[in-house]
């Protein structure tokens, strides 16, 4: 699993941050436990679990909000502890966006550098940079209280940007959009910071946000990683049920483990005896789940080539463009899959299991 | 929506406002016009002869001792408003930063000078002021002093002191409806951005609470501008202000037209400073954004 983990291509790029044993206790109450996590240079990294998770007081500690309980975070190899937040090369996004009420749009975008005295000539140049690079050039004199919750949150980006952070830490920064919106600044967050070659740290419980934006997802839950890795692999190669659960659309279905070798496993559960890829230190003879997506379901005459075939019964079939989401009960186990035309409900029908694609893991 | 004018208005509720509306409106304007009624009234042999009559305001005008009454009340009003200002601030600050559990125990101790009676605190006063007082026997004791002082009591120092002392909580009061509007986001923004706590005071703290600042220095002005019993008991000769000539026309002297003329002019002073002084916070760009919409 360990080759999973660094992205692609990016094995070169040095580490901006690091935590080691990261923990925060409030009181008694363990928000974050035991964090080791390295950010690459340059890298779009999102820390992904539900909420009271720990993600955000991560987000916070980096940011220098909370005080660290356990454990320490580095920046380009300095520790970050001691330093308060003003003195830290990292900026925030805020869910709330933050921006300050009583100045206008350019006041707020240049607070970071009238604040450091930079020469005027050179604060209104990059004020104006900064709010092209977000599409609000023409809204400088506004106050934020005049601005969409769509045109806040671009003013927020430019106001955490101008200062050229080594690091940008983004707190569920698109929670608060409508749907349309959220997506059409998935797209302009993603291109700005290939553009800027800024990292990012992005905190959300969202996991369609956090596919379409990440290097690297973070999985985490009460307080702890889960999994780290490439989108893809948490998708196909979820590290525990957790995981599976969260990201969400895989049938799990629980069963013992009777035999490991080479990377495969055989799981004896409620659809007999299956043989599937499996997580690197599974051992025999223990409870594991069998972890099946869409993609590795097929119906009808597709099922015919499949390694392992099971009959069922199409509980629903919702016909959505071109192909069909077909639910079939199996024997007291519920499998959904595509069918490339609509199928009876009612109707008995052949399932395909494409094995290769399934994923055998601890529970 | 669009039918019902802004969100959550409908006309039984401005309804409801009415009938509280109207007793303040009926309260405040009934006894000012009689008020003005009185003002142009004459007295002849100690009887009050309805008539219309500009003695007394005639007097206002000319005789500087009415200016100089009117003056001194303002200025009790300003300097109080100034004091309440200066020391509630941090007072505001400190209370606004407690957990829930301190910030209720603050108020209560913050209000409870006003569970007492007007009397008993003055009488109260000067048991600590007064030339035997706990302050007098407490410097002499230490030695710093050989002598009582007396500009304790009886003096404009006393009178300033305990209308800063009793007015204190409306400031403090105000600022914290302010303070505790100001999100929290917006003050780790201000740090996260690189100011320093004392820049974060300057530039976001201070500018978002001056409408709280405005509102408890009004009600503080207000206060001590008008307040009767302070002056008199406290300040000595220092403490004929216009509100206590006005007790006294009303009173012994029985001129009811000058007394009226007196206090019609003072209120009318009270609110032209609140005017211009409204006026002047409302040009700050902060208080501009919130007027504009523009602060949540």
């Amino acid at each position: 699993m360990l080759e999973d983990v660094a992205p692609t291509g990016q094995e070169t790029r040095p580490v901006l941050l690091r935590t080691r044993g990261l923990g925060k206790s409030f009181g008694t109450s363990v928000a974050v436990k035991a964090v080791d996590l390295e950010v690459t240079e340059g890298t779009f990294v999102t820390l992904l679990g539900p909420s009271g998770c720990g993600k955000t007081t991560i987000l916070r500690m980096v940011a220098g909000f909370e005080t660290i309980s356990r454990g320490s975070i580095e920046l380009d190899g300095r520790d970050l502890g001691a330093l308060p937040p003003e003195r830290r090369p990292v900026n925030t996004v805020f869910q709330s966006y933050a921006l300050f009420p009583h100045m206008t749009v350019h006041d707020n975008v240049a607070f970071s550098l009238s604040i450091r005295r930079q020469p005027k000539s050179d604060i209104e140049r990059r004020v104006r940079q900064a709010l092209e690079a977000v599409e609000m050039g023409g809204f400088a004199k506004r106050y934020p209280g005049e601005l969409s919750g769509g045109q806040q949150q671009r003013v927020a980006i430019a106001r955490a940007i101008i200062s050229e952070p080594r690091l940008l830490l983004l707190d569920e920064p698109l929670s608060a959009l409508d749907r349309k919106m959220r997506e059409h600044m998935q797209v302009e967050l993603k291109d700005l910071q290939r553009r800027l070659g800024i990292t990012f740290i992005y905190v959300t419980h969202d996991q369609e946000e956090a596919f379409a934006l990440s290097d690297l997802i973070v999985v985490m839950s009460n307080g702890e990683i889960v999994q780290q890795g490439r989108p893809d692999v948490i998708y196909s190669r979820p590290a525990n049920g957790f995981v599976a659960d969260f990201i969400g659309g895989a049938a799990i279905i629980h069963g013992t483990v009777t035999t490991v070798a080479e990377g495969r496993a055989t799981l004896d559960g409620p659809l007999g005896a299956i043989e599937a890829p499996c997580a690197a230190d599974l051992k025999p003879a223990v409870a594991a789940i069998l972890t099946l997506r869409l993609d590795s379901v097929v119906i009808g005459e597709e099922a015919a080539s499949a390694a392992e075939r099971r009959k069922g019964v199409v509980r629903h079939c919702i016909y959505q463009g071109g192909r069909s989401l077909v639910e079939i009960d199996v024997g007291g186990v519920t499998l959904r899959g595509w069918s490339d035309r609509p199928v009876p409900v009612g109707g008995e029908t052949t399932v395909g299991i494409l094995t290769e694609r399934a994923w055998i893991t601890h529970g | 929506m669009a039918e019902n004018g802004p969100i959550g208005w409908r006309p039984s509720r401005a309804l409801l406002a009415l009938p509280p509306g109207l007793f303040v409106l009926v309260g405040a304007l009934v006894p000012m016009a009689i008020l003005v009624v009185f003002s142009l009234f004459r007295v002849e042999d100690l009887t009050l002869v309805p008539a219309i009559s500009f003695d007394s305001w005639s007097k206002i005008f000319v005789d500087p001792l009415y200016r100089h009454l009117v003056g001194i009340s303002l200025t009790y009003g300003l300097i109080t408003a100034a004091l309440a200002g200066l020391f509630g601030y941090p007072l505001a600050i400190g209370i606004w930063r407690m957990s829930n559990t301190w910030k209720g125990v603050a108020l209560i101790v913050l209000l409870t000078p006003l569970y007492t009676g007007d009397l008993m605190r003055l009488y109260a006063w000067r048991l600590v002021l007064g030339t035997e007082g706990l302050v007098n026997a407490f410097l002499l004791w230490i030695g710093i002093i050989h002598a009582p002082l007396k500009i304790l009591l009886f003096s404009p120092f006393a009178v300033h002191l305990v209308l800063f002392y009793d007015t204190l909580p409306f400031m403090v009061l105000g600022l914290l409806v302010s303070l505790e509007r100001i999100d929290r986001d917006l003050i780790e923004a201000s740090r996260d951005l690189g100011a320093s706590p004392l820049d974060t005071f300057t530039r976001v703290i201070l500018p978002l609470s001056i409408p709280g600042l405005a509102a408890g220095g009004f009600a503080v002005f207000a206060l001590a501008a008008g307040d009767l019993l302070t002056p008199q008991l406290m300040g000595g000769t220092s403490g004929v202000t216009a509100m206590a000539m006005i007790d006294n026309l009303f009173g012994t002297a029985f001129d009811w037209p000058m007394a009226s003329a007196l206090a019609v002019a003072l209120l009318v002073s009270l609110l032209a400073c609140l005017v211009i002084l409204g006026l002047a916070v409302s040009r700050l760009p902060p208080v501009q954004a919130v007027l504009r919409g523009g602060a949540r």
